[in-house]
């Protein structure tokens, strides 16, 4: 069953359709939310703020790709989220449990490489109007069409963001590499 | 570095991105949207349009989570409001003790599933169809034991019994409940009782539907010889004179329990027998809800959601207007309002599954005809009046379909009292510029910036408070922007709230982008004010602006955006 026929049971009473669709997205949900620079920690927290307001404003849904939407709100929620005082408090609750078994943060446990953690963070010091279409693009397989859409900007700003996007991530790894070999001797 | 080494650098990071632990949400997910919804809602009683038989055996697991989640916080998250309401911490319960009490609870629950699938007739396997999973017990068990510093034996015990009243709840056969009501008062309110047996009717269905795959042989056997009538006939009859056991005991369980058989598709199927279920519940159920149970049989879209006619859907749309009239339980004449509303936007704009246009994009003949129909033969009712207006507006169009943006339903039958879409073609639309304050904003703006005092702004509408805090932040007041926010809400102290827009950067005019204009924005329950519908050339960016009134007059929401 595609999403368009979900959404409709959803709005119908079906629940079952809904928590499908929660299914379904919540991978790509967490797996952006932490793309755009969240802690690990709080991707549980943004999830569910997702899926509570897709439900709250399912009514309001209409006509548009329910992905699209979902990136739109998840964008809406990470930043509302760093403002949200509530976090504040939660981020306080968890520091003790930021390290995992192993030693490691969260973050160490995913990205295993220094390589890939190196070109997080690097992706993490771009400006959001480079950073956003970068991720959409390369980590999520989005046209730049659908880029223009969830963003909002014009389908040659697209094509540019990227481009000047893709120039400083390479300055930046450039540095973050140096850096690091300076570390290593 | 080259072009060539970044991207293969982003697909390695692209991999480890996808390797992200996938652990599950759901019902933690499910439990905020509860609780959310609880929020927002007063009438509780589910509201499933007639399309009771395209929910298949998925269907049951929502419906249960959702019971189990019902009055079911995750411990984690009572901790949290105990916490925050001052309330007591540890008491010293001990890892054994919620261990022992989880255990004892799990073989209630096996004793009660046991029991059940027993009496439902239903042979192995589906445990995972039927009730709440192990796994949720498992989870709540878990997050208690995370938790133990914070939870008493008192908090312990009374979570113990509500997991072991959602489990009695999920393990009522609707036979038991129709027993129950039949001999109830039949000036009784519907209430709980009415609103569970609505919920084991569809549940069970889907796991009397999985069922059917494992009788497949003997139904193929029963039918070679007897052909397809009469065995539907020894069925429906609860299995009496069927050669086949299994099939004597499916069907006595399944009769008892509400069910019928039909055929569908060249197949032998369960549904519920709505009809016959009102009947037992003569003469002492509630006259509203067997009423309803009778329009619940009127089945108008297959299992899989496509209206099976249009004419048959326009049918029901008439008897839902005449029947709600005689209608007194509050819960059931909103329950039809509901399904009315539901019913007739799928008449009149369709749905993903069941376009009303053509490949020409040309108004389809069955649903003019049914349009037709229901015009001319009921001329007196409210749908049909309705109904005409929306024909004429096709006809001006030659049947031609309107554009996505334009599909919306213009104007619902007069009894539904829905004033939105009528009100579509009157609203008050605020054309001005957000951040072109009239004369007398401004000089209240001037005002309420220095005194901070409500009692400047009253006479304000919630567009003008939107202004005002667009304005404030233009201005980088943010100050006057914290001043805004109604006292109740979790908001930030101002000092930090101010301090992070100094740093945010963040300017809210650029969200205003291709912004048209605003209306008032209703909450869909209670009809009051909740916020300013901004509306945008691109109607998906459309977005909420929140307000709510306090004290005589409008506060903006912490975090107004939606």
């Amino acid at each position: 069953m595609n999403d368009e026929e979900l959404v409709f049971r959803a709005r119908n009473g079906n629940m079952q359709a809904f928590a499908e669709l929660i299914d379904i997205h919540t991978p790509t949900v967490k797996r952006f939310a932490f793309q755009l620079g969240n802690k690990y920690d709080d991707i549980d927290d943004i999830t569910q703020e997702v899926f509570v307001r897709v439900y709250r404003f399912l009514e309001q849904f209409s006509h548009a790709k329910f992905t699209t939407w979902l990136y739109k709100i998840t964008l809406n929620v990470t930043r509302d989220f760093a403002r949200n005082k509530q976090r504040q408090i939660k981020k306080v609750l968890k520091i003790g449990k930021e390290r995992t078994y192993n030693g490691k943060t969260a973050e160490e446990n995913i990205l295993r490489y220094e390589e890939d953690r190196a070109l997080h963070e690097c992706i993490q010091k771009l400006d959001e109007k480079y950073r956003i279409p970068i991720i959409l693009f390369y980590f999520h397989d989005k046209s730049y069409d659908e880029i223009a859409e969830i963003t909002g900007i014009s389908l040659a700003n697209v094509k540019t963001r990227l481009l000047r996007g893709k120039e400083h991530l390479k300055k930046l790894l450039v540095l973050a590499d140096r850096k690091e070999g300076e570390r290593h001797g | 570095m080259d072009d060539q080494l970044l991207e293969k650098r982003l697909d390695s990071l692209k991999k480890a991105y996808n390797e992200m632990p996938e652990e599950e949400n759901r019902s933690a997910i499910l439990a905020a949207i509860k609780k959310d919804q609880k929020k927002k809602r007063t009438n509780k009683w589910l509201h499933l349009p007639y399309a009771a038989s395209f929910i298949g055996v998925g269907m049951i697991a929502g419906v249960l989570m959702m019971q189990y989640i019902g009055d079911h916080i995750p411990s984690g998250e009572k901790t949290e409001q105990r916490q925050a309401s001052g309330e007591n911490a540890g008491t010293g319960l001990k890892k054994a003790d919620v261990k022992a009490e989880f255990e004892e609870l799990r073989s209630y629950y096996t004793e009660k599933q046991k029991d059940t699938k027993e009496k439902l007739g239903l042979g192995a396997g589906f445990e995972k169809w039927l009730f709440l999973s192990m796994e949720e017990l498992k989870g709540t068990e878990a997050n208690m034991l995370d938790n133990l510093d914070n939870t008493s034996q008192v908090e312990l015990e009374l979570e113990i019994k509500q997991l072991k009243g959602t489990i009695d709840e999920s393990f009522t056969l609707p036979g038991k409940l129709i027993e129950e009501i039949s001999k109830g008062d039949p000036d009784e309110k519907v209430g709980r009782r009415e609103e569970l047996l609505s919920l084991q009717l569809e549940s069970y269905l889907g796991a009397y539907m999985q069922s059917m795959v494992f009788h497949e042989w003997d139904l193929n056997q029963a039918t070679e010889q007897e052909g397809v009538t009469a065995v539907l006939e020894k069925l429906n009859r609860g299995g009496k004179g069927l050669a086949s056991a299994n099939l004597r005991k499916l069907a006595a369980s399944a009769v008892e329990n509400g069910y019928a058989f039909r055929e569908e598709d060249g197949r032998i199927l369960p549904y519920i027998d709505f009809i016959r279920v009102a009947e037992r519940l003569k003469p002492n159920g509630n006259k509203d809800f067997i009423k309803y149970l009778v329009l619940r049989s009127n089945k108008i879209q297959d299992r899989n959601g496509v209206v099976m006619s249009y004419q048959k859907l326009g049918e029901l749309l008439v008897k839902l207007e005449r029947e709600s009239f005689g209608v007194k339980d509050s819960m059931i004449h909103q329950t039809m309002m509901n399904d009315a509303q539901s019913l007739y936007a799928l008449f009149v704009i369709g749905s993903p599954l069941n376009s009303l246009f053509d490949e020409n994009n040309l108004l389809k003949g069955e649903v003019k005809k049914a349009y037709q129909y229901v015009i001319d033969l009921y001329p007196d009712t409210d749908t049909a009046k309705a109904l005409e207006t929306h024909y004429v507006q096709l006809e001006k169009a030659g049947f031609k379909k309107p554009a996505d943006g334009d599909l919306h339903v213009e104007l619902y039958p007069e009894y539904l009292q829905i004033p939105a879409p009528q009100g579509r073609q009157q609203e008050e639309k605020f054309i001005q510029s957000i951040y072109l304050l009239p004369e007398e904003l401004l000089a209240a703006y001037k005002g309420f910036s220095v005194e901070k005092d409500f009692d400047i702004l009253r006479d304000f509408g919630p567009f003008e408070i939107m202004q005002l805090y667009f304005y404030a932040d233009s201005l980088e007041d943010y100050g006057t922007k914290y001043a805004l926010y109604s006292k109740n809400g979790e908001k930030p102290p101002e000092d930090r709230y101010i301090k992070e827009q100094q740093e945010s950067g963040h300017k809210l005019g650029e969200l205003l982008r291709g912004y048209e204009y605003g209306t008032l924005y209703q909450a869909n329950d209670t009809e009051e004010i909740v916020g300013v519908q901004m509306h945008f050339k691109n109607p998906e960016n459309n977005m909420v602006f929140q307000v709510i009134e306090e004290d005589e007059g409008w506060k903006v929401r912490y975090m107004p955006f939606q």
